[in-house]
């Protein structure tokens, strides 16, 4: 059985349909990219996949479970994490607390215990605290622990959004443009470093990015969508020649990057 | 780790200190009664205000009716003690619980609102609950509730008044406290990191509310009388000033904040009706220049010494 | 039969001066979404300043409207100057506990300069005729004419002035996006204080108008007003105009069936448990539209 599969997944804003007739499958440890010109309606996608918008038709399943109705922490909960390609970090956080945000669903203690400060507190804080700081140092974001997350620098903030999602313990892992923003330099570097991640916590990936060479050079299978529909689906050989993906891509800058890549 | 560090023995001794130290001075009779009262409001506004910087402060939701679960704990405690002749704690108690149950009645439809909505919202519930009051015979309707025994005396308010804070602040250095923080930042990513944010907002809400009815009961059992219009949204706003003013997310703050106020007050007496001119023009005067408030989101701690990370409300692994 | 034909036509009056009131609030807010918490005294200070004029600088009723309503015109834009202006970049409550605290220093100031006491118009300042109708059984006053025609002269104007003259071009243009409308070159600061103008100048109308039909002033007494028409205000969608007359005469109509049918105890109960259920199933108004927040 697929880790996900979505079915006919349909939602509209007004007349504008950003998402129609949608069907994916990510199987268990794969890695897929999402692409598709600015508005395609790939965020749409994540919105849908994570709860956050109620799909108007269609179905979302779950290693056979449909997640329709779900709200976005329960799917969380079920293990599935993103991150936003508007970066929503805690800002007035520090960098710590924002990990350890996400920890909370699965470390819990009581609300008495808090409040009466029982040694529960102290011994799961205690953990809390060294799990998030093994998980910033190999994020490389040691440094910045005590820091708030609105002071980082912004490569910096994008990373700390996959650490920040990676401590939900997910599964799968839902990324929107990580790379946005980054030169070659960093870009490079971010590729290695997802296919580490993967490695090291046998994660399943599905991607969204709009730098053509990472997407090719990372995801064993591309799904790429334009004006809300899947207009191909393959390994990446096959939809850097796909003549509806050039032709979804002509006009934009990236057409050329495909023809290079 | 653990209870017994120096700092908290160092903090513990500090608040016994105080008890001490207060007492002794109303024995003696150095404390006026005039300050006694004010003394007793200054406790009663430090509880009312750290309980609504946790949910408009800590967990970012603009509630305007404070004043509202006031008046439950006020009336409930009240009718306990006066009406069912009820021992005061557990008047103060059935208060504060009240209070809490109407905050999750509340809450539970009306967070859904966002910002200024839902400001309306429980401004408007304040309104009702004092126009129901109005309405209720046997809480005397518009003429109040007279004659309520005075049993709010040092001792309780003193412990009272550190219960909340200490309450409030442990919640708030806690996992569950992180929650209501993220939601706070970022509503959609704290959902997204797995926080039910819906549960995170009513139980802010609802803990606040307990302490507010806690504030309630206190007061009713301190001057004698309550009357709906004690408990209009006037007094929300008051204490939403104190909140602000003291800086939205700093519980030091709303302290300071609370007592500054109460003492400023106190200190304009003889100027009667001018009194209230200064003090609104003072609080226009301090958003025009200090828009965060006095501390901002900072804590100011034992360790202002400390260059760095003393306001930090990084994970308490201490 | 005539009970509600008498209780409409209070209604109608009631709610007239509440949608005069919840237009300064909606306008307002629509322009720089802040609940003017302000609003409702500006009612206060123009009933005053016609009372002084009537009985000291010794006018007529109509020279005192006029008084009243530039003096409040001004003040408003006096304070949008002086106390909010200055926090337009800051944190949303800042601005918000700032009007609160222009609210209390109007009503404090009018407590301490003018005292506490209810004052009453001379008798014989308006000349209060009484028609009836329906066979003598329901009955209208010329002083609530007066109230329905000035309100009606008032939105007529503001439509004009929104719909069809540059500085309502302007408005909607700020309104609607403020930093798109100040790159095309519109000048928000004198916008912002134009609709403060308006605002304020409709609330001066209210509150003579308020004052000269209950014949009572006090430094206090734009309190509930001021409330009752911001709740009207979002009742009927907040930064809508016509929302905010619709929602002014909509609630005048409810209290006055209320305190008719019911007791005039249940009033102020009934209009914010409305509020409440409008916010929960319109969260955006009667007259608004819901929006799906971009993620
Ligand atoms: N909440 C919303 N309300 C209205 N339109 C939306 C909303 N979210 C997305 N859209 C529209 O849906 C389309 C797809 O958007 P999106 O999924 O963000 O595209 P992509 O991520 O592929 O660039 C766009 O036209 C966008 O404007
Ligand atoms: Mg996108």
């Amino acid at each position: 059985m697929a880790l996900l599969e979505t079915k006919d997944l349909t939602l509209a804003f007004g007349g504008l349909a950003a998402v129609s007739g949608v069907n994916l499958t990510i199987g268990e440890g794969e890695l897929v990219g999402l692409i598709g010109p600015n508005g395609a309606g790939k965020t749409t996608v994540f919105n849908l996949l994570t709860g956050i918008y109620r799909p108007q038709r269609g179905d979302i399943l779950w290693q056979g479970r449909s997640l329709v109705g779900l709200r976005p922490f329960q799917i969380t909960q079920l293990g599935l994490a993103r991150t936003f390609q508007n970066i929503r970090l805690f800002g007035e956080l520090t960098v710590l607390d924002n990990i350890a945000i996400s920890f909370h669903w699965h470390s819990r203690y009581s609300l008495l215990g808090a409040v009466l400060r029982l040694p529960s507190y102290y011994r799961h804080e205690g953990e809390m605290r060294r799990r998030a700081e093994e998980l910033l140092e190999l994020f490389g974001l040691k440094q910045y622990a005590q820091e708030k997350a609105k002071n980082l620098p912004y490569g910096e903030q994008r990373r700390l959004e996959i650490a920040r999602a990676l401590a939900a313990r997910p599964r799968l892992l839902l990324l929107d443009e990580p790379a946005a923003g980054m030169n070659p330099q960093e870009t490079q570097a971010l590729m290695d470093f997802i296919r580490w991640l993967r490695q090291e916590f046998s994660l399943s990936i599905l991607l969204i990015e709009h730098d053509m060479s990472m997407v090719m050079n990372l995801c064993e299978r591309i799904y790429a969508l334009d004006y809300g529909q899947v207009i191909a689906e393959g390994p990446p050989g096959e939809i850097r020649r796909h003549p509806r993906v050039i032709e979804a891509y002509l006009g934009e800058e990236v057409a050329l990057a495909l023809a290079g890549a | 780790m653990g209870y017994f560090r120096s700092k908290n023995i160092a903090i513990f001794l500090v608040i016994i200190g105080i008890y001490f130290a207060v007492d002794w001075l109303l024995e003696e009779g150095i404390i006026t009664k005039f300050q006694q009262v004010n003394l007793m409001l200054l406790g009663i506004n430090v509880i009312l205000a750290t309980s609504l910087n946790l949910i408009v402060g800590f967990t970012g939701q603009l509630a305007l009716g404070h004043a509202g679960f006031m008046a439950i704990g006020a009336y409930v405690a009240t009718i306990f003690t006066v009406k069912l002749g009820q021992p005061f704690a557990l008047a103060l108690a059935v208060g504060s619980l009240a209070a809490a149950l109407a905050g999750v009645l509340i809450g539970l439809p009306t967070l859904r609102l966002r910002g200024d909505y839902l400001a309306i919202a429980t401004l408007g519930f304040g309104e009702i609950i004092r126009g129901l009051a109005v309405n209720i015979e046997y809480v005397g309707g518009a003429a109040g509730i007279m004659g309520i025994p005075r049993l709010t005396t040092w001792p309780w308010l003193y412990a009272m008044t550190v219960l909340t804070v200490v309450a409030i602040k442990n919640f708030i250095n806690s996992t569950h406290g992180r929650a209501c923080l993220a939601v706070r930042e970022n509503e959609i990513a704290a959902e997204a990191m797995g926080i039910n944010t819906t549960y995170y907002k009513v139980l802010a809400f609802t803990l606040g509310a307990f302490f507010g009815g806690l504030a309630g009961g206190l007061y009713a059992h301190y001057f004698y009388l309550i009357q709906p219009s004690t408990f209009s949204f006037l007094r929300s706003f008051d204490i939403l000033v104190m909140v602000v003013l003291g800086g939205m997310g700093s519980l030091t703050g709303s302290v300071i904040a609370a007592a500054a106020i109460t003492l400023v007050n106190a200190l304009l007496q003889d100027l009667a009706l001018l009194r209230m001119v200064i003090y609104a023009a003072l609080l226009v005067a301090v958003m025009i220049f200090r828009p965060q408030g006095l501390m901002g989101n900072k804590e100011l701690t034992l360790n202002i010494l400390r260059p760095r990370g003393g306001a930090d409300r990084g994970i308490v692994g201490d | 039969m005539a009970e509600l034909v008498q209780q409409l036509i209070n209604g109608l009056t009631l709610g007239g001066i509440y949608a005069l009131i919840a237009l300064g609030y909606t306008m307002v807010y629509g322009i720089i979404q802040l609940i003017n918490f302000a609003h409702g005294d500006i009612l206060m200070v123009a009933a005053y300043v016609a009372f002084f004029a009537i009985t000291v600088l010794k006018v007529g009723v109509v020279p005192a409207l006029v008084l009243a309503v530039v003096f409040c015109a001004l003040l408003g834009v006096a304070i949008e100057r002086i106390a909010y202006k200055p926090l337009r970049q800051a944190p949303r409550l800042a601005a918000l506990i700032t009007a609160i605290g222009v609210s209390l220093f109007l009503e404090n100031g009018g407590l301490w300069l003018l005292g506490t006491d209810f004052r009453s118009f001379p008798p014989g300042t308006v000349n209060n005729y009484t028609y009836t109708l329906l066979g003598g059984t329901v009955r209208i006053t010329s002083m609530q004419l007066l109230i329905l025609a000035l309100t009606l002269l008032v939105m007529v104007i503001l439509q004009y002035i929104v719909h069809y003259t540059k500085v309502g071009k302007a408005m909607r243009a700020v309104a609607y996006d403020k930093e798109a409308a100040a790159l095309m070159g519109i000048n928000v600061d004198s916008v912002v204080s134009v609709t403060f103008a308006l605002g304020s100048a409709f609330a001066a109308v209210a509150g003579v108008l308020w004052g000269l039909y209950y014949n009572t002033v006090h430094p206090l007494m734009g309190l509930m007003p001021g409330l009752k028409a911001f709740v009207a205000a979002v009742i009927g969608g907040i930064g809508i105009i016509p929302g905010a007359m619709a929602g002014g005469f909509f609630l005048g109509i409810i209290e006055a069936l209320v305190s008719g049918y019911g007791s005039s105890e249940l009033r102020d109960p009934v209009v914010f448990i409305l509020l409440i259920l409008v916010l929960l199933f319109r969260p955006a108004g009667l007259l608004g539209k819901d929006t799906v927040e971009k993620v």
